[in-house]
């Protein structure tokens, strides 16, 4: 038993404790299974899932960057039927909450993905990823207008009893304002930040790296932009954030707490250490017991402004 | 069994002109590596470079506990891991992804081996095991090419295991000049490769993978190849190494790092 409190309550969704591996980093879990014990895990968000299974965008579709990579991924994944049947039986083994990240092209297929999951044995909340690149017909980014944010959220709101995430896109002038609407929908927690849309070129060739020209940005070279959103929206609504964006460490980690999440996720930092997300959740621990604090969730949010000279 | 930990470094040696062979002491990997499969490294504490490195692992000494890899020290990385010293560290994940498949009956038939520059060490490490598992050495040809004498990799090695071995280089400083299709192709003339008693296993640069599987196509031999692709997590769940396969639908991408590295030649969609 750990000398410190490390559970957290994220509204109606509680998790043992505050570390989450973030969609479309860590599979469906399997993939990890012998490397990191899941069972330690406050939760996985497994790979965004649409209704149908998605092939994915063509290669090169992704890219080393400054301290960072850019992707493109295309949402490629099994779809959600294949999901249920034959993903989430073996993540059903373990304590770790299960957050099915959900992706759609229309309302309907929103709705249809909320449906199809609710009362499903072993899900333990949605994470609405309303900041992907795909258009509804008329061209409306859910994840950028807030109108559309707030109807989207809302329909959802009514498919489903599971807990609500909501993964807001950075690719904003002002996050709060999409982070409002989302609230306003029915958002019983938020998750930011989503990748920052960016590009590579090879100057050699002259050619764009990634097939796609864009991709999303990640890893340490986001960090000071998510921290930075993350403390926004913690100052603008009142849901519980998981913070999420270039965490490598448990000092990271520690740093996205204090700015305002409740709770944190490890995205690219995954792929460099299979076990990063257990050395954050003890590193996370270790912080506590030296701070003298008993639990984790009394630290959240208690970043202070920094002394300005003349009072030394 | 595979493992994701900091291993110490027991020797890292030069073996030709910016080709070094670390030898790394990972009792998991050199216990259970496959010729063909892989591990991730990663030696720097910071971000530049962010990923690891997948790199195959060329030999094996289980009794000590060892494996190593041979590296041409070419970009950001692996002069990195050119700078590492014997007590020092490196991290590793592995042993990755799938193995060269020995096809049967092994002892019947024809192993072409077709290395290009850094290719070369999974293939000895492919041939070392044939030959310890009585496959007669004449029956396995390795054709070993390289751009010039001193980026041909292994070539020691493999001449050492006694197997049937062309050398080949584009500037003919050894062995036949020209590429490793060119000796396939001599070959197949002399009526040396009978296309159902022959298995070409093909690693290095994916130009040559091509015009190997190209040849292997027109002439009907069976011909599996190790694709090589930028490896972010190397587990399966980056989808940044997707490769382009053939289905019975279509096309579909697979992932190099578990679906592969080792692909059938007929199932990779080369354009
Ligand atoms: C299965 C597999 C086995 C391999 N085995 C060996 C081996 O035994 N010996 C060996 O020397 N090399 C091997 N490689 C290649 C090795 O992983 C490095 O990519 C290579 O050594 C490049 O050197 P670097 O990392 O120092 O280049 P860097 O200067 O670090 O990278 C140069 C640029 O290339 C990109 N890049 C890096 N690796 C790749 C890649 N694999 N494909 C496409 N782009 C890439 C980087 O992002 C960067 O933009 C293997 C690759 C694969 C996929
Ligand atoms: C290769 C890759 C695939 C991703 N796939 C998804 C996805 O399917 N759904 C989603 O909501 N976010 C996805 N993300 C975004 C991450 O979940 C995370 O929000 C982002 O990478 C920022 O965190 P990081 O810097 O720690 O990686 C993906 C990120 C990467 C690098
Ligand atoms: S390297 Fe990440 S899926 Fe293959």
């Amino acid at each position: 038993m750990s000398a410190v409190k490390m559970a957290v309550q994220l509204g109606p969704l509680r998790l043992q404790n505050p570390v989450l591996v973030a969609s479309g980093t860590f599979g469906y879990g399997s993939e990890y299974a012998d490397l990191v014990d899941l069972n330690r895990l406050g939760g996985i968000m497994v790979k965004g899932t649409t209704l149908h299974p998605r092939a994915g965008n063509p290669m090169p579709r992704m890219v080393e960057t400054a301290a960072g990579c850019l992707n493109s991924i295309g949402l490629q994944n099994v779809g959600v039927e294949a999901f249920v049947h034959e993903k989430l039986p073996f993540l059903r083994q373990y304590r770790c909450a299960v957050i099915v990240n959900i992706a759609g092209d229309s309302y309907e297929e929103f709705e249809q993905l909320a449906e199809r999951l609710d009362g499903v044995e072993g899900v333990h909340a949605l994470e609405m990823n309303i900041s992907c690149p795909n258009q509804e017909k008329g061209g409306i980014h859910f994840g950028v207008d807030p109108e559309a944010t707030r109807e989207v959220v809302s329909r959802v709101r009514q498919r489903t009893r599971l807990p609500l995430m909501v993964k807001l896109s950075p690719n904003v002038t002002d996050i709060t304002v999409t982070a409002r609407a989302a609230v306003d929908g029915g958002a019983d927690i938020l998750s930011l930040v989503n990748t920052f849309v960016g590009t590579a070129i090879d100057a050699k060739t002259r050619r764009f790296k990634l097939a796609n020209i864009t991709g999303g940005l990640s890893g340490p070279a986001i960090k000071p932009l998510a921290l930075y959103m993350v403390w926004k929206v913690a100052q603008a609504v009142k849901v519980p954030i998981v913070g999420m964006g270039g965490i490598m460490n448990a000092t990271d980690a520690v740093e996205f707490l204090l700015a305002g999440a409740s709770a944190v996720a490890i995205g690219t930092a995954n792929y460099v250490n299979p076990r990063v997300s257990i050395e954050v959740l003890e590193g996370i621990e270790q912080y506590l017991l030296e701070q003298g604090e008993k639990d984790v969730e009394d630290i959240v949010g208690t970043v202070k402004r920094c002394k300005p000279e003349s009072e030394f | 069994m595979r493992c994701a930990e900091y291993c110490e470094v027991v020797a890292n040696r030069p073996v030709a002109t910016n080709q070094l062979e670390i030898e790394i002491h990972c009792p998991t990997v050199a216990l259970h590596a496959q010729p063909g499969q892989f591990v991730q490294m990663r030696v720097q504490s910071g971000y530049e470079p962010l990923f690891s490195r997948p790199f195959s692992v060329f030999r094996r000494f289980p009794e000590r506990g060892n494996f190593s890899v041979v590296y041409l020290a070419r970009g950001t990385f692996t002069r990195m891991l050119a700078a590492k010293k014997p007590g020092e560290t490196v991290f590793v994940v592995g042993p990755l992804g799938n193995r060269f498949s020995l096809r049967q009956p092994a002892n019947e038939i024809l192993h072409v081996l077709v290395a290009g520059g850094v290719g070369a060490p999974p293939l000895y490490l492919l041939a070392e095991e044939m030959v310890q598992q009585g496959i007669p050495r004449h029956r396995i040809v390795v054709v070993n090419g390289a751009r010039r004498q001193d980026l041909l990799v292994c070539q020691e090695h493999f001449a050492e295991l006694g197997v049937h071995l062309w050398a080949v280089t584009e500037d003919g400083s050894l062995g036949e000049r020209g590429k490793v299709t060119d000796v396939l192709k001599s070959l197949h003339r002399r009526g040396e490769l009978p296309h159902d008693h022959c298995q070409i296993y093909a690693c290095g640069p994916t130009a040559m993978l091509e015009a190997v599987a190209q040849f292997a196509h027109k002439h009907h031999l069976r011909c599996q190849v190790s694709m090589e692709t930028l490896m972010p997590c190397g587990l399966g769940v980056c989808l940044g190494c997707a490769v382009k396969v053939r289905t019975p639908q279509g096309t579909d991408y697979k992932r190099a790092c578990v679906d592969g590295p080792i692909f059938d030649a007929t199932e990779v969609v080369w354009k």
